[in-house]
């Protein structure tokens, strides 16, 4: 039995983990909730009666699931019968693969198409509607139970897109092919006609944790309870997440209501949360309780809970004057403040304001280092394979690295093997060997990466063109980062090909953090400085539901700080004589909100 | 759960083959390489934790000879087990149907596990691009391939596809002949991957005992000793303080050796010839003799050994000292011991693979021991060639392997029967041994008097013994035939199955005359009647070949004994008249009677005489009398050579047995020129038609004539 010690955590994480009943639990910021979700992984897999049995963990991305992997096996647990991984990743893993041969689209074999083919294919398929204005961006599709479902809020194109998308869907099928949303499909499809083989997974399943259940979609949550439901609550859950920092909402992502998850689930779920925040100073906390959509009690618990907060909001510097306005916030915090560069964040809502704003900061701020997605000079398709297998390439032997690399490592071994190459004289021991062993001279990332993974192929006998899926992989990794360096170097960035900044992507983060505000997801600062809070972005223009979902990115936006928080609607963007003078005016709630910002630092 | 079926597709010597199995204990019976080894082989490839690393060391050698000389590239080795009475409730059974299980819509009963030994996926790809029919382009791809570079072993489970049916082999693999190969794989007819979260050999227990050759030096090699495995398994279970008192006893008693005064002395004079020898300076420090009886638990018990007393004696002697049938039994005795221990794990299905039991056992001891070996929630498979234990299974659970050139094929007696007639197959089997499951060839006789003399006359006559010609003649005691008869056919054995019978024809003219005396009428009818029964048997069995190729009825036109003598054998009924008749002129009668030319009266004497005497004693007296020039009826060489095809050496061996046993008799023939011929004949050079030739100038009145004629 797994056991901790005295005071590691709270009563109420105490009372979470050690619940016998499923669990609905809504945890606020800062609460501790990956820790708990570490200890009740841990106690779960110390439970397990029987090596037959598995405890599944689904994460919102793989980023989580590699944390909270990571922070299992540093408890001493032995995570061989622990599956973690994101809902896709879960459907490919247990229903996809040893169940596709039930569907009919499947039965012949399919491969994941990945994120730059199926823009490629969309994109060409949308041409002919130029006169429409559809452009790959409104070909955004939502798996339902019942059908795929259009995101595109412009009524007047669905006509169009369903073409377009049925077309899409023809040539998949052609290729064998499936994207993201027909993963989650055809699984609830496969567990729907076969109603046995969620009855098979359910016993192998006494336990399924569901983090940040507020961004599930409802297939999703049709997948799982199809298979909890069976035990009829023998197997049990722990739902987790926190409904106000829903932020998915465009993507169909809801927290659904209690009531109605034990309605799917067929049993009840015991209601608990963690409301004692750990995190952030009493003044944050106060400050972004206002943004609450749902009513969840916060209470301040941190050792840092009476730090004196600085919390300013600046509407009126001109986007013009924005870097130099970020600077000095950057400069106060560091200089004044006495916070660490590593724990301040920039963000913004949209991934286009943050890529530019990396650079021109660099520029203005030369001591510092910055880090930023804008700065990778290639795709981060995590699902690509060629990118899973860079992240060894790009990364050196290291003890600090050595279980990381492993695990890398048995990943490409396992996607090589349902690629169908042989793989069975290889272990991944053996494979970071080969990788260690390749020694490449060459300055450009690019051909750098292109060698190494011909190598690679040429040590493990692969003949690459043999292989579609690969070569697929292959091809499409090389065009979209080629695409992005040039673009990149257009934009000013003429070193950004080296193997350095390469090798820079997969480096522990240093530096000052620029993300989205979305990106910011699960993650902490110092201090928090966010821009571009316009009513346009946050919320964005053609949002249904934006005034709530404005809401909600403020809420996640300002509990990410623990100390200082700056909030920014710069004036002059995107300026209309007449409409918008001033250009975008700020976001609704921000000029709404009657806080005493801090007017001087 | 248990094996329902296993398939074999070109590995080693089975080119395309199938086993099926029920419940409980299954045999599979045949002759030595016919490759019930493979069999085996095949299973714990799949099904044995040990045996997996093999799985992926197959090479060339592994495939059926039939696809020797390079003709393996590109083919696939398949074994295939089906799995039967899953139940998809148990919590302990769900990572195996999670890996497969064959989904039903809200049930799973059935599972199959599948090791595909196939080209690699580029060549599979390449195979897939040619156009079809360039049997040039299939050559040349199929001539780069190699086992270490192109080959690999696959695992599939929830296949449906039948995978001994050469069309879906097409579908799967390829068409070879019109140059087809598939693009893609069907995975809900052939099966998904394993998924790697899953070995099945883990879920299951399964223990094989392999055949016992040397069961002595197996107990003196303590990686083979079962018993070793045995006390290993336990001395991990053995509480420190119930070990304790014994270490300290072990360590007492070390010390008492130690201090054994003429443990000292011995000590003390090597001390000091050292010192003698090669002076203080180079002698070592110090020296001390130490016992060491071991003190760790595993150790210790490793040095336990069997000491066992035979039945009825009272010494108890090791294992080297017993008899070789006795440690047999104590090795099989610990394996199974061995499967039960393992058995109590954490498993859910139960199999116990044993390689032929009886080698070296007692007959008795064989079916005591097999009638004892079941287990409840174990199936057992066993191969064997001893009757004495497929006597004990129930012919349903009977695969029998057939040997041929290059392969071996698998019969199931039982297929297609109704449980009625499997009951009487059954009831024959548990009476009449199991002979016939053996046999390359079976005679089916009616009565007695056959199966005493036509194996006595063969051997006379030819020179071989109809166990040579593996040829097996059962007496089937009626004339119920078609009970045994229906166990050859070509859904159930493949082999020729020939039936002797009489026909019965009347002896006589059964007209019934004016004067007749009331005697003469009811003879008349009785032959009559035998007559009429006769020809309705034979309607019955005409019927009963028809459409299968393995069964054919052979007709004495009268009766065995009567046409006995109508195929020139007087002489040999004549010696034995004086046995059967004390007064003499009832011998003299009988005498006349045989010598007539009318089978009224010779045949009615000769019937007369086997009914006193009774048919089978009759046989008996004839035997003795039996020699070479005894000639074999005609309807039974037709028999002998329909129960099994001869091959050209042995007709020549009887030809030559012929010849000597005619010279023998008169050395004046000379047989120099037919001697030239057959020689001729056994390499291939001739024929049987020209041999004839020079036999009818030497011997133009024996019966190998006869023989010559029918085979050529």
């Amino acid at each position: 039995m797994f056991i901790w010690e005295k005071d590691s955590i709270n009563k109420e994480q105490e009372d979470a983990i050690l619940e016998n009943n499923s669990v609905l639990l809504i945890a606020c910021p800062g609460s501790g909730k990956t820790r708990t979700l570490t200890f009740k992984i841990a106690y779960e897999l110390s439970r397990l009666k029987s090596d037959k049995e598995f405890v599944i963990a689904i994460t919102y991305t793989n980023r989580a699931s590699d944390e909270i992997k990571e922070r299992v096996e540093l408890l001493g647990v032995d995570t061989t019968q622990l599956w973690i991984g994101t809902i896709h990743s879960f459907c490919m893993e247990w229903i996809l693969k040893p169940y596709h041969l039930y569907s009919e689209r499947l039965k012949n074999g399919f491969k994941v198409i990945n994120s730059f083919d199926s823009e490629k294919i969309l994109t060409e398929l949308c041409a002919p509607y130029k006169k429409e204005k559809i452009t790959y961006y409104d070909c955004g599709i939502l798996a339902k139970p019942d059908g795929f479902y259009l995101t595109c809020l412009d009524s007047g194109k669905h006509n169009s897109l369903k073409k377009i998308l049925g077309e899409y869907f023809k040539v998949l099928e052609k290729n064998r092919q499936i994207d993201f949303e027909q993963i989650l499909f055809y699984s609830y499809e496969i567990l729907k006609s076969k109603p046995v083989i969620a009855n098979i997974l359910c016993k192998l399943f006494p336990f399924v944790l569901i983090d940040e259940y507020q961004d599930t979609k409802e297939i999703q949550y049709h997948i799982i309870s199809k298979i909890l439901s069976v035990s009829k609550g023998a197997s049990k859950t722990l739902i987790v997440g926190d409904p106000n920092q829903s932020i998915y909402d465009s993507l169909g992502g809801y927290p659904m209501p209690k009531d109605e998850l034990e309605k799917l689930l067929g049993f009840e779920l015991t209601p608990l949360s963690l409301d004692k925040n750990y995190r952030s100073s009493s003044a944050i906390i106060s400050y972004f309780d206002y943004y609450k959509t749902f009513d969840t009690p916060i209470v301040a618990f941190g050792n840092g809970k009476d730090y004196s907060s600085s919390i300013t909001f600046n509407s009126s510097v001109s986007v013009d004057n924005l870097i130099e306005e970020l600077a000095q916030l950057i400069l106060y915090n560091v200089e004044k403040a006495g916070i660490s560069p590593n724990e301040i964040c920039i963000t913004a809502p949209q991934w286009v304001h943050i890529a530019s704003i990396t650079r021109k900061l660099i520029i203005r701020l030369p001591d510092f280092s910055f880090d930023g997605p804008g700065m990778a000079p290639f795709s981060r398709d995590i699902d690509n394979f060629w990118f899973k297998v860079s992240r060894i390439a790009l990364t050196e032997p290291s003890p600090f690295m050595y279980v990381r690399r492993l695990r890398w490592s048995n990943e490409i071994l396992n996607e090589l093997d349902s690629a169908g190459v042989d793989v069975s004289n290889m272990t991944s021991k053996k494979f970071l060997r080969i990788c260690n062993s390749l020694e490449i001279i060459e300055k450009d990332g690019l051909t750098y990466l292109r060698t190494f993974f011909n190598q690679i192929c040429e040590k493990l006998k692969i003949a690459s063109p043999n292989f579609p899926l690969l070569d697929e992989h292959f091809n499409s990794f090389f065009a979209s980062s080629e695409s992005r360096i040039q673009r990149l170097i257009d934009e000013g960035n003429p070193y950004i090909g080296d193997i350095e900044n390469f090798r820079k992507v997969f480096r522990q983060r240093d530096g000052i953090t620029v993300s989205t505000i979305h990106g910011t997801k699960g993650e902490e600062y110092d201090t928090v400085i966010g821009f571009g809070l316009l009513d346009g972005y946050v919320p964005h223009f053609n949002d249904n539901n934006g005034l709530e979902n404005s809401k909600k990115l403020l809420y996640v936006l300002a509990s990410r700080a623990r100390k200082n928080l700056h909030l920014i609607s710069e004036r002059n963007r995107n300026v209309h004589k007449f409409y918008a003078p001033d250009g975008k005016p700020p976001t609704s709630h921000l000029t709404d909100y009657n806080f005493k910002y801090l007017h001087v630092l | 759960m248990y094996i329902s079926k296993v398939s074999l597709i070109n590995y080693r010597n089975f080119a395309n083959a199938n086993f099926n199995f029920k419940k409980g204990i299954n045999t599979i019976i045949g002759e030595n390489g016919s490759g019930k080894t493979n069999v085996f082989k095949a299973v714990r490839l799949l099904l044995e934790d040990a045996s997996l690393q093999y799985a992926y060391k197959l090479t060339e050698g592994d495939f059926n000879r039939t696809l020797d000389k390079n003709k393996w590239k590109g083919h696939w080795i398949i074994i295939s087990i089906e799995f039967d009475e899953l139940n998809d409730e148990e919590a302990i059974q769900s990572l195996f149907i999670h890996g497969a299980g064959i989904a039903e819509e809200d049930y799973v009963k059935k599972a199959t596990y599948n090791l595909f030994f196939r080209p690699k996926a580029d060549i599979r790809q390449k195979l897939s691009e040619l156009a079809k029919g360039d049997t040039a382009g299939l050559q040349t791809l199929l001539d780069e391939i190699n086992i270490q570079d192109n080959y690999e072993t696959f695992f599939t489970g929830k296949s449906i596809a039948d995978f001994n049916d050469p069309a879906v082999y097409k579908e799967l693999v390829g068409d070879f002949e019109n140059v087809i190969f598939p693009p893609t794989i069907d995975a809900s007819k052939f099966g998904s991957k394993i998924p790697h979260q899953m070995s099945v050999a883990k879920e299951i227990s399964f223990t094989f005992i392999q055949a016992l050759r040397d069961v002595v030096s197996d107990f003196h090699n303590n990686r083979t000793n079962p018993l070793f495995t045995l006390l290993k398994n336990k001395s991990g279970e053995i509480k420190e303080a119930d070990y304790k008192p014994i270490s300290d006893l072990v360590n007492d008693l070390n010390e008492s050796i130690e201090a054994l005064p003429d443990v000292q002395n011995i000590r003390d004079d090597i001390k000091s010839t050292i010192q003698d020898a090669v002076g203080l300076t180079y002698s070592p420090s110090s020296l001390s003799i130490k016992s060491s009886v071991p003190d760790e638990a595993e150790k210790l018990l490793q040095s336990l050994k069997l000491f066992i007393g035979e039945p009825g004696e009272e010494y108890e002697g090791g294992i080297h000292e017993l008899s070789l049938g006795g440690a047999n039994l104590i090795f099989l005795t610990l394996k199974l011991l061995e499967f039960k221990y393992q058995k109590s794990k954490d498993t859910f299905a139960n199999f116990l693979i044993i390689e032929e039991p009886e080698a070296h056992i007692h007959n008795h001891i064989q079916k005591a021991l097999f009638d004892k070996l079941d287990y409840g929630d174990t199936q057992i498979i066993y191969s064997t060639h001893s009757t004495q234990i497929s006597e004990v299974s129930n012919v349903e659970n009977i695969n029998i392997l057939a040997k041929k050139l290059n392969y071996a094929e698998v019969y199931q007696p039982s297929t297609g029967l109704g449980p009625e007639n499997i009951n009487q197959i059954q009831r024959y089997l548990d009476a009449v041994r199991t002979n016939l499951l053996f046999a390359k060839g079976v005679i089916l006789v009616e009565g007695d008097a056959e199966e005493i003399l036509i194996p006595t006359m063969v051997k006379k006559a030819f020179g071989v013994s109809l166990d040579e010609l593996g040829i097996s003649l059962i007496n089937i005691r009626s004339t119920g035939f078609e009970n045994v008869a229906q166990l050859f056919h070509n859904d159930r054995i493949q082999r020729k199955c020939a039936i002797l019978t009489d026909l019965d024809d009347a002896i006589c003219d059964t007209t019934e005359v004016v004067g007749d005396s009331d005697a003469l009428k009811k003879y008349k009818k009785k032959v009559a009647g035998s007559k009429q029964k006769g020809l309705a048997r034979k309607v019955k069995l005409d019927a009963f070949e028809v459409g299968n190729i393995w069964v054919k009825a052979f007709y004495a036109k009268h009766t065995f004994e009567v046409d006995f003598i109508t195929e020139g054998n007087e002489l040999e009924v004549k010696k034995i008249i004086n046995q059967v008749y004390v007064d003499q002129d009832t011998r003299d009668t009988a005498k006349a009677d045989i010598e007539d030319a009318d089978v009224s009266i010779y045949g009615k004497r000769v019937l007369t005489m086997a009914k006193q005497e009774g048919k089978g004693w009759f046989a008996i007296m004839l035997g003795k009398h039996i020699s070479y020039k005894t000639i074999l009826p005609s309807y039974i060489i037709d028999a002998i050579f329909f129960a099994k095809e001869t091959s050209p050496n042995t007709i020549a061996d009887i030809i030559d047995y012929r010849i000597k046993k005619n010279f023998g008799d008169d050395n004046k023939l000379d047989f120099t020129s037919c001697k030239v011929e057959l020689l001729k004949y056994r390499n291939g050079e001739t024929t049987l038609g020209d041999l004839a030739f020079d036999f009818d100038l030497v011997i133009p009145d024996d019966q190998i004539l006869t023989l010559i004629d029918k085979l050529k």
